[in-house]
């Protein structure tokens, strides 16, 4: 399959998710733009797809956790790599082993900022770049934790629901004209993320999510749940009585 | 993460600290760690060789790019971590190919260089050193090194065939073969010993391209078998896609119970035999059959269940072979242990330090993990010195390090670069402590 000619921005896409997604859009044959702190990583990546699928890769290192990241400079970098863009996905994201809500301010600046803050100000730059181009799709990575909150992952999960809620804030601005919105709360995936750690249900792999963000690409999907068991998963837990939910350890 | 680390052959476990980076900032800070490391990749050598009690592994999967690729010489620049099949599917369409390459395509680049393996035709292509012309290596001692046959050659030695010690392999430039074909003539041609076979293998090692043999050792007749021979086929149409099933330590061990037994090996041999004789004298096999002949077979070594199997692969003077094949057929006839493969290639070449590389014929048996293997294997250990050959360390969890010195003339010397390179011994693993060095 090949959309020649299109062309995207992934943000976070040195490994995991993003690295698959850059895959699963180079064969297509998709101008890519690859973001992530570390140039080293872009630029095996750059070369790998460049190589392998015979697609301009252009890698751009940003560091997400700065508090000076500036989304619309970011924006511009891209058109300026890519000409037009036909979509953001902004897959970054950041945990920590000690994420119990008493982290210090440093922390939780990274976490927040990462998570959120450097997401709502890339997706917002690009999302003002699709307005005027009167078409585009934003992708935003979300994760079950934002549905159901635990003890391991207080600001990761609070910021992720932040996340959320901006995409369907900006899903329904973007209701009328031809500019998608798209959310995806992932289950367990086999990153870096979930490795070594006891998993209740097994880990999608990376590749499997890029496939179905790739298959969704066109449907007004709003925030969609993958692997979709999650959902029902995440429902009954919201449904759980509390003094029943306090004492999960999942 | 705490995970159970298995020897291929299934007859070493650990409890092992693992690790898997997927970006170089956290990799880096892994090597960089006081810890014990050792680099792991599929996790295919028969013996211990990436992982160990105490010891990192630190698995080299994520770092499975393509850097650079000249198509006008033939020269490719990946990180260690990519695994043959996938550099197979990138080069193979554009013309080129690894000419050295082991059964299994899930083994990475790394896998390949650390036991320094050899190909379907070690005689015409060499070990994997001849198709290594670069590596840049990372220690936590020494930075990042670059080393080649021209730059540092004593570390690059010391690295080929260094099982892993010498540190993380961060990229390797090979050098590809030219593709003209996209099939094999595969001719089976069949033997009643174990010395028409190398005789016949001699006469055919410089003319061909693909070249080994399959016996049974279980029989009267002992050693009757098929030597295969492939030579390209030219303008035969596309390669067939490259299709494999992973292979690996825990799938196959996955069968709790072996099914290998006397009666079981003798009578799948001989239906083994029974269809490569009606199967006729020459096939057109795809390329990626002639060079993974493993593939689709993998269910052989999940027979042997979660006890394992044995291998022992030696390298015998071409002026011993005669004697020596009379000596192992009085030694298995002895044993009674059935064995399960038999199988010769032809060598030559200068071996460095620990290298399974010279001039003569390899020979490989697996057989049953079990008491009498182990008896069977201790005699082959004093057949093997007696008739002055090598035997391969990477197939084998039962060596230890004097029988090595005996045999090895550089494994002194291996033992004494690698206490200079690494004296805080960083790089660890189970046959590193085997080995004794």
């Amino acid at each position: 399959m090949s959309d020649e000619a299109k062309s995207a921005v992934i943000v976070g896409a040195s490994s995991g998710v993003g690295r698959a997604l850059a895959g699963a859009l180079a064969a297509r044959g998709w101008k890519l733009v690859l973001s992530a702190r570390d140039r080293r990583d872009l630029d095996a990546v750059a070369a790998d797809l460049n190589l392998r699928f015979n697609v301009a890769c252009e890698p751009l290192p940003v560091d997400l956790s700065n508090c000076d990241f500036a989304g619309e400079t970011f924006c511009e970098q891209c058109v300026s790599a890519l000409g037009e863009i036909d979509a953001l996905f902004y897959v970054a994201g950041a945990i920590d082993d000690h994420d119990d809500g008493s982290t210090d301010d440093e922390t939780t600046l990274k976490l927040a900022q990462v998570n959120y803050v450097s997401a709502v100000k890339t997706l917002g730059a690009f999302a003002k770049l699709f307005e005027q181009c009167g078409r585009g799709t934003l992708v935003g990575f979300s994760s079950i934790a934002a549905a159901v909150p635990r003890r391991q992952n207080v600001v990761y999960s609070s910021a992720k629901a932040g996340l959320e809620t901006y995409l369907r804030g900006l899903r329904h601005r973007f209701a009328d004209i031809p500019v998608l919105v798209q959310g995806y709360a992932l289950g367990y995936v086999d990153t870096a993320m979930a490795y070594g750690k006891k998993l209740l249900l097994p880990a999608v792999s990376p590749d499997a999510v890029a496939n179905e963000v790739v298959r969704n690409l066109n449907r007004d999907i709003g925030i969609k749940y993958y692997p979709s068991y999650w959902r029902l998963i995440t429902l009954a837990l919201r449904l759980l009585p509390w003094f029943i939910y306090k004492r999960l350890r999942f | 993460m705490k995970r159970r680390l298995t020897s291929f052959d299934g007859t070493e476990s650990f409890d092992a600290e693992c690790v898997r980076p997927d970006r170089y900032r956290q990799l880096f800070d892994e090597l960089s760690s006081p810890r014990l490391l050792i680099p792991r990749g599929a996790g295919l050598t028969y013996c211990a060789a990436s992982a160990g009690e105490g010891v990192v592994s630190v698995d080299a999967r994520s770092f499975n790019r393509i850097l650079e690729f000249d198509p006008a010489d033939g020269l490719v620049t990946v990180e260690a971590g990519i695994a043959l099949g996938d550099l197979y599917r990138f080069t193979v369409p554009r013309g080129w190919i690894l000419s050295v390459m082991p059964g299994s395509p899930s083994i990475t680049v790394g896998g390949c260089i650390a036991p320094n393996i050899h190909g379907k035709n070690q005689y015409k292509d060499g070990n994997f050193r001849a198709v290594t012309d670069e590596l840049r290596l990372f220690h936590p001692d020494h930075g990042e090194i670059v080393c080649s046959p021209g730059e540092r050659p004593d570390l690059f030695n010391l690295t080929v065939g260094g099982y892993g010690l010498t540190g993380f392999i961060l990229s390797a430039r090979l050098r590809l073969q030219r593709l003209e074909h996209s099939a094999f003539r595969l001719r089976r041609l069949k033997v009643r010993s174990l010395l028409e076979a190398a005789e016949m293998m001699k006469d055919l090692a410089d003319k061909v391209q693909v070249l080994y043999s399959w016996h049974d050792l279980n029989v009267a007749e002992f050693g009757r078998g098929f030597v295969y021979a492939g030579d390209p086929l030219e303008g035969n149409g596309s390669d067939q896609e490259l299709r494999y099933q992973e292979l690996d330590a825990e799938t196959r061990g996955s069968w709790r119970l072996p099914l290998f037994g006397r009666f079981s090996t003798r009578s799948s041999l001989a239906a083994y035999a029974l269809t490569q004789g009606w199967a006729g004298e020459e096939a057109t096999v795809t390329l990626s059959q002639a060079f993974f002949p493993p593939v689709g077979k993998e269910f052989y070594f999940k027979l042997f269940g979660r006890k394992g199997l044995r291998e022992y692969q030696v390298l015998i003077p071409h002026d011993q072979w005669p004697t020596a094949v009379e000596r192992l057929k009085q030694l298995i006839v002895n044993r009674r242990v059935p064995i399960t493969l038999a199988s010769l290639k032809i060598f030559r070449g200068r071996g460095g330090l620990i290298d399974f590389q010279g001039d003569g014929v390899c020979l490989t048996l697996d057989a049953p993990e079990g008491q009498n293997t182990r008896e069977l294997f201790a005699d082959l250990d004093r057949w093997t010195e007696d008739v002055g050959a090598i035997v391969n360390i990477s197939k084998d969890s039962r060596l230890q390090s004097p029988f090595l010195e005996r045999i090895f003339p550089g494994f002194d010397s291996f033992r004494q670069q690698l206490a200079v390179f690494d004296p805080k011994r960083r790089f660890d693993s189970a046959l590193r402590k085997r080995l004794d060095v």
